[in-house]
């Protein structure tokens, strides 16, 4: 499935979601029509990164310099899961 | 303040709240007879102020409140909901509308999507006017039809809620096809859940196996032919499981319900349990009712939990199912809930499917009496708007 992600895609936000800063958990929150969603340390790193002028290949090496121990494939997997529920879009060229 | 402000031993045993459930009126112009209100309605007078709401909204925020949900009744009846809206946004919830579709004109709409509306979600009765309007009791199905062209014109993510029943189920699949021909970004094909006016109409309103096993394969079908524009969300009645459904994820765990007049529930039917002590945003902080009232720590956890939960592996996955639905059925809210297979009243859901579920003749016969329209004492019916002549007997499901 993950290979199904190019390198130079930009990821967004999907329709309807918003990541904000929630002060009284000490991080951001994804906010979307029927949930939310509180992301661990890596989860929040990658959304923030989801702003539609980040290429994948680009997140995936920010990351990985940024934790220890996190692989490419886990990074483009949990892309993959967010594009599955909606909560994220990857389109080609950022357009 | 905030929520690490609570004693640490409460916080403890309570993570803090995500969502709200706020119920700002139960004025409604529609009668449906499996609406979630519950069977004693809250009057207009007894509603709780715009400042007070503005206080509750404060107070869940600090609380941990990401999600408000501003329902009804039908939430457009206040006049001051732009006002709630605009604040519960401005305070960085993401705040959605939970309407009939009835009184959002183009100027209340834009006036709220400006306020900073994040997300609508509107009721469908059924697939065509007639149908739709003899359910909600009253004429409905164009006005929800134009109030979905204008949340698609602002451009809000939609949501279409329909709940299903023995006299739409059969036409499931038209009413798939106007919910995707309204634009709906999701689609909740909801079976009633028997609470309230629900369980008052269960005769009524409960499908035949044969209706069920159809909806299932064109729902299948329509899912897999929607996907990527439509998400389709199907609830099947908790009836036809052997294992309950996960309640709120549990007893005041991640959300809670104020009613019109202020009253906080665990969720928006808890108020059929009766000897739960009542709790009102009048009286007392909200963070002190979340975590240490009575009421939200009277099933919290699985500590309050007897046999077959206590020691059943499932008691985390479902949390012993649902305390409205226990109490209702059996007399005692700490039973398991009985649609559990483990149940020792398991048989009291399947003497209601066999009594309130009709053969499966082809022909769908309500076993029992005229229904109990929402809002309407027994045996008044309600009058639709421009027809000629009021029916003297409305079978909802007919």
């Amino acid at each position: 499935m993950t290979a199904g992600i190019d390198p130079a895609a930009r990821p967004r936000l999907g329709r309807g979601v918003k990541l904000m800063r929630d002060e009284s958990r000490d991080s951001h929150v994804l906010l979307y029509p029927e949930g939310v969603l509180l992301p661990n340390e890596t989860g929040e790193a990658v959304l923030l990164r989801c702003d539609g002028n980040s290429p994948v290949g680009e997140i995936v090496r920010a990351l990985e310099g940024q934790f220890d121990g996190v692989l490419p494939e886990q990074i483009l997997e949990l892309l993959d899961t967010l594009r599955g529920m909606g909560l994220i879009r990857i389109d080609h060229d950022g357009a | 303040m905030t929520a690490h402000d609570v004693p640490s031993s409460a916080t403890d045993r309570a993570d803090a709240p995500v969502g709200m459930l706020a119920e700002l009126t139960h004025r409604c112009p529609l009668h449906c007879p499996y609406c979630s209100n519950p069977l004693e309605l809250v009057r207009r007078e007894s509603e709780l102020t715009t400042g007070q709401w503005i206080s509750v909204l404060d107070q869940a925020r600090r609380l941990g409140v990401l999600q408000t949900h501003l329902s009804g009744g039908e939430p457009l009846a206040r006049r001051d909901l732009a006002e709630l809206v605009g604040h519960a946004s401005r305070l960085g919830c993401y705040v959605s509308l939970v309407t009939s579709g009835l009184g959002l004109t183009p100027e209340r709409a834009e006036e709220l999507a400006a306020r900073g509306l994040d997300h609508v979600q509107l009721s469908l009765q059924d697939s065509d006017a007639s149908t739709g309007d003899r359910v909600a009791g009253t004429r409905a199905h164009h006005h929800k039809v134009a109030a979905a062209a204008v949340v698609r014109r602002l451009d809000l993510p939609l949501t279409v809620n329909v709940v299903l029943h023995r006299g739409n189920l059969d036409r499931i699949a038209a009413i798939i096809r106007l919910a995707e021909a309204l634009g709906a970004d999701r689609l909740e094909l909801a079976n009633t859940q028997y609470y309230g006016w629900g369980l008052r109409n269960r005769g009524l309103l409960m499908p035949t196996r044969r209706q069920l096993a159809r909806a299932r394969r064109v729902v299948a079908e329509e899912t897999r032919r929607l996907a990527g524009s439509t998400e389709v969300v199907y609830v099947l009645s908790d009836y036809y499981g052997e294992h309950p459904k996960p309640c709120m994820h549990g007893w005041g765990s991640r959300q809670f319900t104020v009613a019109p007049n202020g009253r906080v529930l665990p969720c928006p039917t808890a108020d059929v349990i009766s000897g739960l002590p009542a709790e009102f945003v009048q009286d007392r902080p909200l963070a002190e009712i979340w975590y240490e009232s009575a009421l939200f720590t009277a099933f919290r956890g699985t500590g309050w939990m007897r046999d077959p939960c206590r020691s059943c592996d499932r008691r985390e996955i479902d949390f012993g199912g649902c305390r409205c639905q226990a109490f209702q059925l059996t007399g005692d809210a700490a039973a398991t809930d009985p649609v559990c297979r483990f149940s020792p009243d398991r048989r009291l859901v399947d003497l209601a499917l066999r009594a309130d579920a009709p053969e499966d003749s082809g022909v769908a016969e309500p076993t029992v009496g005229p229904p109990l329209w929402r809002g309407l004492p027994p045996g008044r019916v309600p009058r639709v708007p421009g027809a000629a002549a009021g029916p003297s007997v409305v079978d909802p499901c007919g």
